[in-house]
């Protein structure tokens, strides 16, 4: 989150992704900088245990929203 | 009970009046200040007997987390010491506490928001142990002792109300440890056969020091069965090497030597170094009981371990520099050297019973012994 958040304050667009369990710290740590409203992106967990293939099927579930956060139209 | 609505004890003393204590307690648990367990209600007075055991200013910087945007001032750490129980005697101790953990460098890469859960072990050396009343014999690791167990307790009150490390809102520990409330030693220096932990870096007997190490685990050790060193050392030995601590490449681990296990060893010749020589030459697994549970490669950018056929897998850094360590009966050492083990004294002369903390560090860095700075 915090690094999506800077990125974002230095005019790189970026989209935080986290897992649903981090939803609540997620929201901490975009309060904690001052960005309650941050857009950001939350998948299943877990995902470490994931097999290469599971990988790319959550890029490629994910990838709409992430453009969708981004505002750029497919 | 007197007439003049004072409450007096049976020894003559002055009782506070419950339902006022009672009050003051439920409002600070009103406020979210606590651990869960009921904290000291402090004000001003008491505050400023804190402040006066230091020189540092109540506006100065004990600790930031400049990724939370958050820091902690001296009048801040002092509060919550005081509301978790520590006499205004005991601050100078925490301070060090504090020096010492940013010193150790984990604080700052946001470990107290990590899912591993981890908490701070405070060592405490020299004078200052006497003078205060912490413990470092007998039910070392348990309750019984105001200074141990509220030292320990300050720097998680101040976790809490200082860097708003709440569990599951910015702390993120999975299941967290109980030391997470506390875990505060003293070393017991008269009862070891070695000079304690500071004097192996540097500082002089007589000086009061303290040590904090992250730590995941406190793990017991019985091995009342033998006096001889090697069978000793190796059950130590096998307890740091168990899978489950390899997160990691590798551990780091602090033994809290009995003093019964500490004489044992000390009476047979061994002194620190080749302690920690043998401990880090014996604790190995086979490549065979790494692979059985998935941990023998590691990750090519966290440098966790993982399967050998994940994505992401590279040999690691023992298996680079040593193929030959992977094959056949080829065995990886857990510990990256054997300056990656501390060797403390502590708890009774009653038992053979030690302990492995399971440290995050040092990994082969100067452990951070903080001298405690008395007005």
């Amino acid at each position: 989150m915090a690094d999506g958040i800077l990125l974002e304050r230095n005019g790189i667009p970026a989209v935080s992704i986290c897992t649903e369990p981090f939803r609540i710290p997620a929201d901490a740590m975009a309060k904690a900088y001052g960005f309650p409203g941050f857009q950001y992106l939350l998948t299943p967990h877990p995902v470490a245990s994931l097999t290469l293939a599971e990988v790319r099927q959550r890029v490629v579930e994910m990838t709409p929203r992430i453009l969708a956060i981004l505002g750029v139209e497919e | 009970m007197t007439t003049t609505g004072v409450p007096v004890g049976s020894d003559g003393g002055r009782v506070p009046d419950p339902a006022a204590v009672q009050d003051a307690i439920e409002y600070c648990y009103e406020r979210g200040w606590t651990d869960g367990l009921p904290v000291v209600p402090c004000d001003q007075a008491l505050l400023d007997r804190f402040l006066a055991q230091t020189d540092r200013g109540p506006d100065d910087v004990v600790f930031a987390m400049p990724h939370l945007n958050r820091h902690c001032t001296v009048r801040l750490a002092a509060l919550n010491a005081a509301m978790a129980g520590c006499r205004p005697e005991y601050f100078p101790v925490v301070l060090a506490a504090w020096d010492s953990l940013a010193a150790e460098g984990y604080l700052a890469k946001g470990i107290w928001q990590s899912t591993t859960g981890t908490a701070p072990m405070l060592v405490v050396n020299g004078p200052v142990r006497e003078r205060i009343g912490l413990n470092g014999r007998g039910n070392v690791f348990g309750p019984g002792f105001r200074a141990n167990a509220t030292i320990g307790r300050a720097l998680r009150l101040t976790a809490l109300n200082a860097f708003g490390l709440r569990p599951r809102e910015l702390d993120q520990a999975t299941q967290g440890t109980p030391a997470k409330y506390t875990l505060c030693i003293a070393e017991n220096e008269e009862e070891s056969p070695w000079a304690p932990l500071p004097a192996e870096y540097g500082f002089a007997a007589g000086e009061s020091t303290v040590t904090a190490m992250t730590i995941r685990s406190v793990v017991h050790v019985e091995a009342r069965h033998t006096g001889v060193p090697e069978q000793l050392l190796r059950d130590f030995a096998d307890t740091v090497a168990r899978t489950g601590a390899l997160l990691h490449e590798t551990i780091s681990a602090c033994l809290v030597l009995g003093p019964e296990h500490a004489r044992l060893l000390a009476g047979a010749g061994w002194d620190k170094p080749r302690i920690r020589e043998f401990v880090y030459a014996e604790a190995v697994r086979s490549r065979a009981d790494l692979d059985r549970v998935g941990k023998g490669s590691v990750s090519r950018k966290s440098r966790w371990r993982v399967p050998v056929d994940h994505p992401d897998a590279v040999p690691d850094r023992e298996a680079e520099s040593d193929p030959d360590s992977t094959v056949g009966a080829g065995r990886a050492h857990v510990l990256r050297s054997p300056e990656t083990v501390l060797v403390v004294v502590a708890g009774a002369s009653n038992s053979g019973v030690s302990a492995v903390v399971e440290t995050f560090g040092p990994r082969g860095d100067r452990p951070c012994v903080v001298p405690v700075e008395h007005r």
